[in-house]
């Protein structure tokens, strides 16, 4: 008979609340094929905090941040060599985890909004439709809590038959966050989730990631400087696929122990 | 190749230097105008003095302005933390010097009340103090910052000797009152110039080492960052 998979939820009474600890990532090594992108990464991120993940380009945050809710899986002859990364203290790359359950209760955003050629009420159902809810009166219940916890509830309550495309830029980021947090995710992984917005579309989102922690883990990733030290709890700095520092936000941004971190942090690399 | 952050603070730093420089001038001046008895040195005194006033104005606007334009971090924040705080303990000295040297204007209208030994001795220290102060500034360095606060109680300590000196030689002669109030007023400068070095060693040691030391010497220079 199969291994039974594992369900997340059904580990939560095991978790450790003393620590706080949600995600934690052991000796991870990550490669694309030969290619190694993850060094030897250790790190624990408690939960409904954020945690913003910092570095140049090609040091690895993303691929850390996919690994979250397996999206690497999807890359042909990316795979974790060596380490482990558990959530609620399950191991996330053990063979019996339900990989469909991993994704929905680790929700992700996008650089770029993506959100469905559909209506505004089908993009935000559509996680529900595809778990099984079809009672009408959960769905618009659903919707319009997971619009209004994505800030866009009062800019889209009258046109919800609406396609969805034809909303702002950060109308539609909003929008994702909303498609998210729909099916009650515990984690929510942000990948650049403003690099595409104007200043007033990323304070919204920035708004809204600072009233979603209430509720959720957030893991952000951010080229921009300010973002991570206006929007996060702790920071982790990456160079060449290794952690070289990771501290509270506030240190990380007036007095970081590593000097890479400082180099980086103002401006100054390489 | 300079990023436009660094040259506005190596801009923001010769400024600083600047106004450094005329403070030390300015203290040696209103010395000079007490031991002396030259009541032309008052003048310039009085003119350095809105230099260096006018120095802080303009290098605090620069430290807003980066502030605003650049939202600098770790050392860089703390660089411009710190310079804030170092243009006001310099202004500060500056005035102190105004009043040294105005005071010196009033002594030098009668005759020499005994030695200035002590004022010497005080001053001496103060002014030491100071262009370590400035050279801690200038070249990162914080080892000579807790030399330089013990200092400050050595002055303390001179002041107090002052003190004690000036009122025996009031009791022993009254019309000497005024001249000796003026010695002690002239000595308390002194020992404000002295704290502002404190405070400007302190800054240099949060500026480098991200520690605030204000009100605790209980500290010890940490390892350089690796």
């Amino acid at each position: 008979m199969a291994k039974a998979k594992q369900s997340f939820s059904e580990k939560e009474s095991t978790k450790d609340s003393a620590s706080g600890a949600l995600i934690e990532v052991c000796n991870v090594d990550f490669c694309y094929g030969s290619h190694k992108v993850l060094h030897e990464v250790s790190l624990t991120i408690p939960e409904k905090e954020v945690t913003a993940f910092i570095g140049p380009s090609g040091c690895g945050k993303s691929t850390l941040l996919r690994c979250f809710n397996r999206m690497n899986d999807l890359i042909d002859e990316a795979h974790l060599k060596r380490g482990e990364i558990r959530i609620h203290d399950v191991n996330i790359y053990d063979p019996s985890v339900d990989v469909i359950e991993l994704r929905k209760r680790v929700g992700m955003v996008f650089q770029k909004s993506n959100p469905f050629p559909k209506s505004i009420y089908e993009n935000v159902a559509y996680g529900l439709r595809i778990a099984g809810v079809g009672n009408k009166k959960v769905l618009n219940e659903a919707v319009e809590k997971s619009l209004r916890g994505a800030a866009l509830w009062n800019e889209v309550k009258d046109r919800l038959d609406q396609n969805a495309l034809g909303l702002s830029g950060g109308q539609q980021q909003r929008l994702c966050i909303a498609r998210a947090i729909a099916v009650q995710p515990e984690v929510i992984l942000m990948d650049e989730p403003c690099s595409a917005l104007d200043p007033i579309a990323t304070a919204k989102v920035e708004e809204l990631i600072h009233e979603l922690k209430r509720d959720y883990t957030i893991v952000i990733v951010t080229h921009n400087m300010q973002q991570a030290s206006r929007c996060s709890d702790r920071t982790a700095f990456f160079y060449l696929g290794r952690l070289i520092e990771f501290d509270i936000t506030g240190k990380i941004f007036t007095n970081p122990v590593q000097k890479q971190t400082e180099d980086y942090i103002t401006g100054r690399f390489g | 190749m300079k990023s436009p952050l660094d040259a506005e603070i190596h801009e923001i730093k010769e400024s600083l230097l600047t106004m450094a420089r005329l403070t030390e001038q300015s203290v040696m001046m209103s010395l000079r105008a007490l031991t002396e008895r030259n009541d032309e040195l008052v003048v310039h005194v009085e003119a350095e003095d809105a230099k260096v006033d006018q120095l802080e104005v303009s290098i605090d606007e620069s430290v807003v302005s980066c502030i605003a334009r650049y939202r600098p971090v770790a050392h860089d924040l703390r660089f411009m933390i710190a310079t804030s705080k170092i243009v006001s303990d310099l202004e500060r000295i500056g005035d102190q010097s105004v009043n040294i040297a105005r005071l010196a204007r009033k002594l030098n209208k009668e005759s020499q009340l005994g030695s200035l030994e002590k004022i010497h001795c005080m001053s001496n220290v103060a002014l030491e103090m100071l262009r370590e102060a400035i050279r801690c500034f200038v070249e990162n360095d914080v080892e000579k910052v807790s030399s330089i606060i013990r200092r400050d109680d050595q002055v303390d300590e001179m002041n107090r000797e002052l003190y004690q000196s000036s009122i025996e030689a009031m009791a022993k002669d009254p019309t000497h009152v005024a001249r000796a109030l003026n010695l002690l007023l002239v000595g308390r400068n002194i020992e404000r110039i002295a704290d502002h070095c404190k405070n400007l060693v302190e800054s240099v040691f949060f500026l480098e080492k991200a520690v605030d030391i204000r009100h605790s010497y209980a500290y010890s220079p940490s390892d350089k960052k690796s």
